[in-house]
């Protein structure tokens, strides 16, 4: 049985064909959690609900007590009151919940920085797009907090994932944190069509249909070039094959290199911190076990 | 453990700028007789000599142009004439991979061979196909034979050629080629131009090679754990801080009865380097057993090269032991005699002093020590 885990929307026809599968499931609506939750584990294993509502402010979603160890990945559109989310926190604090706001808006730095200071699991959602309209500068502050400073906060993404489990001698791609990463995830809709990514979904870029295919998409040709794509860079000296960071960023905002090269920077330091934590890891002290 | 640098063909599939065997010979490929024969050779020589191992390299040209049964008919050779002895014949391969199919790496594993040799240019039209140097298609299977190497579990490192179109930017190479290679090894080694012919432009300085490294240096210094081992850096680390030094050929200063070069004829050389500059002919393996070969007179040059040194060119030079003066064919390339230190002496030492020295801290004598 394959590994992977699916992604896809919920339709309880669809989710009824599955059986014994790790299951993302896209929804629309925070309304929908606590049925898609039984639902899904009548059969199956919930991975994660991935809620997409940019209409939606942190602060009026209706969280409520049934959502407990649900586990829950939203992309919002803002924080919303500061007042009514401090109201909500006791509860927003007990949830499996990560919170995902889009960089290509100033403020929401500053409410990610907030959101981790009080201990909501959070991170930043770059989406499709290219990083014309995102400021590296304040997504490296950002991720200097997140990674180096010393007051208690919760993991702010995809910073947490790239400094745990980054490995110098593999790439790291941190878009399993958006559950787009085909080595990790695979997307299906209702129709069963198979894709490597939500985009590629959206697209029509299927590589197989049929829930059977799933098992043996090892051996799926168009699975197996996926693997190797990356190395469409390095025919020749493309500006991100020979960046210092490609690494842990794998190309992902080439296509509009041209308008912000400051990716590159930002990135650079990224893995510079992704080096430290590594090796202040390797330096904790081992106790005996007692 | 002696090695011999096996040219089975001349042929090769690509036109890499900084290779001429295509352009100055008709490419030749050897005879299953003749294969055969090496073979018998080999084993002769490991009956004569119970205590010693073969290496044996297939070089090129492009070895993969031989066709994969001509690996087979070699594995077939060695279990009939190397029975009691092919346990101590190692055989490794350099390729440039553009060739390589399953039936080959078949073959190879049956070989004991599990790791490859290997270059690579991102810099178009160094490497690749045909009159115009077609990089792009040449990348494209140069890439697929990486996988194919990946998915058999083989491993594999490469040369990086330093040409004059590396010089801008080396820090750009130096990030491409460790994205290309996470880990494992990989070597940076200056273009080596013949008798000043220099007819592509490409020939760079011993110096200019230093301030390449230079540039390149204290960033893999800094970021070591990051870094893939790149050559020459993990070696001069290694000679400063152990006891134990190794050396590659060119630096070893002790390749005189060590190395043989065999070609598509059978006619034996000195190396790869001497057989492509037509010096240093050892006779044909078709009249002569290797026993005799590795005892050939002009060999004694090269021995004798190390004590000349050391009154003349390298006298109290503070690198002897890591350096040896270089590689004989690079003093001959300039001198047209094998006892001079080569012109990439400076180089090494200008290296040295300004970027290794300084930033690591470190500092050897590596003078012979007399008594």
């Amino acid at each position: 049985m394959s590994e992977h885990i699916l992604v896809c929307p919920f339709d309880e026809d669809l989710i009824g064909r599955l059986r014994r599968r790790a299951i993302v499931v896209r929804a629309a609506k925070f309304e929908f959690i606590p049925h898609i939750n039984r639902v899904i584990n009548e059969h199956n294993k919930l991975h994660c609900i991935w809620v997409i509502d940019r209409r939606k402010t942190l602060a009026n979603i209706p969280f409520a007590e049934d959502w407990l160890n649900i586990p829950i990945s939203c992309f919002i559109g803002g924080l919303g009151s500061i007042k009514n989310v401090m109201n909500k926190l006791s509860i927003l604090r007990k949830l499996s919940i990560r919170v995902f706001l889009s960089p290509r808006e100033g403020r929401n730095f500053r409410d990610l920085m907030i959101l981790s200071s009080l201990g909501v699991n959070c991170g930043v959602f770059w989406g499709n797009g290219g990083n014309k309209e995102i400021d590296w500068e304040l997504m490296n502050d950002l991720m200097h907090y997140a990674v180096y400073s010393r007051a208690k906060h919760a993991a702010i993404e995809p910073f947490d994932y790239v400094v745990s489990k980054y490995d110098p001698k593999r790439p790291t791609d941190f878009n399993s944190v958006y559950f787009d990463n085909p080595r990790r995830y695979l997307h299906l809709d209702k129709e069963e069509n198979i894709a490597l990514t939500q985009e590629d979904l959206m697209r029509g870029n299927f590589i197989s249909k049929g829930i059977s295919s799933i098992d043996s998409i090892g051996g799926n040709q168009k699975y197996i070039e996926s693997k190797t794509l990356w190395q469409e860079y390095f025919f020749k000296m493309e500006e991100c094959a020979s960046c210092p960071a490609w690494r842990i960023c794998l190309g992902k905002f080439s296509a509009s290199l041209k308008q912000n090269s400051k990716c590159k920077d930002f990135f650079s330091d990224l893995l510079d911190a992704a080096d430290f934590y590594r090796s202040s890891k390797a330096k904790e002290k081992v106790l005996c076990q007692l | 453990m002696p090695t011999i640098i096996f040219k089975a063909s001349e042929k090769c599939n690509s036109n890499c700028i900084y290779c001429d065997v295509v352009e100055r010979k008709a490419p030749r490929s050897m005879s299953l007789e003749l294969l055969e024969l090496v073979f018998q050779r080999i084993n002769e020589y490991l009956e004569n000599k119970p205590n010693e191992k073969i290496n044996l390299t297939w070089h090129g040209g492009e070895p993969c142009t031989l066709g994969v049964n001509y690996f087979k008919k070699a594995l077939e050779f060695q279990d009939r004439y190397c029975a009691k002895t092919k346990s101590r014949l190692n055989h490794s391969i350099q390729s440039n991979l553009t060739l390589i199919n399953q039936d080959f790496l078949n073959v190879f594993k049956q070989m004991g061979i599990n790791t490859i040799g290997t270059s690579y240019d991102p810099i178009p039209q160094i490497r690749g196909f045909g009159k115009n140097r077609d990089s792009d298609a040449y990348n494209r299977l140069f890439m697929r034979g990486i996988n194919l190497l990946n998915e058999n579990s083989f491993s594999w490192g490469f040369i990086y050629v330093v040409t004059k179109k590396a010089l801008e930017k080396p820090l750009d190479i130096f990030y491409l080629l460790s994205n290309l290679k996470l880990s494992g090894v990989f070597n940076l080694h200056p273009v080596l131009v013949y008798e000043n012919d220099d007819k592509h432009n490409i020939a760079i300085t011993p110096l200019e090679f230093a301030e390449f490294l230079g540039k390149i240096f204290p960033v893999w210094w800094e970021h070591q754990d990051r870094y893939s081992e790149v050559d020459p850096f993990k070696s001069y680390l290694r000679n400063y801080q152990t006891e134990s030094i190794r050396l590659g050929c060119s630096e070893s200063g002790s390749c005189a009865h060590s190395y043989l070069y065999i070609g598509p004829d059978g006619q034996a050389s000195h190396c790869g380097r001497s057989a492509d500059w037509g010096i240093l002919s050892y006779g044909n393996i078709k009249f002569l057993p290797l026993v005799d070969i590795f005892l050939d007179k002009q060999r004694d040059i090269l021995l004798k090269r190390n004590e000349i040194l050391l009154k003349n060119d390298c006298l109290d030079c503070n690198y002897w032991g890591i350096c040896h003066g270089g590689c004989p064919l690079d003093s001959y390339n300039t001198q047209k005699d094998f006892l001079h230190k080569t012109e990439w002496c400076e180089g090494k030492k200008h290296f040295l002093k300004k970027y290794f020295e300084p930033i690591t801290g470190l500092n050897r004598d590596f003078r012979e020590k007399v008594n």
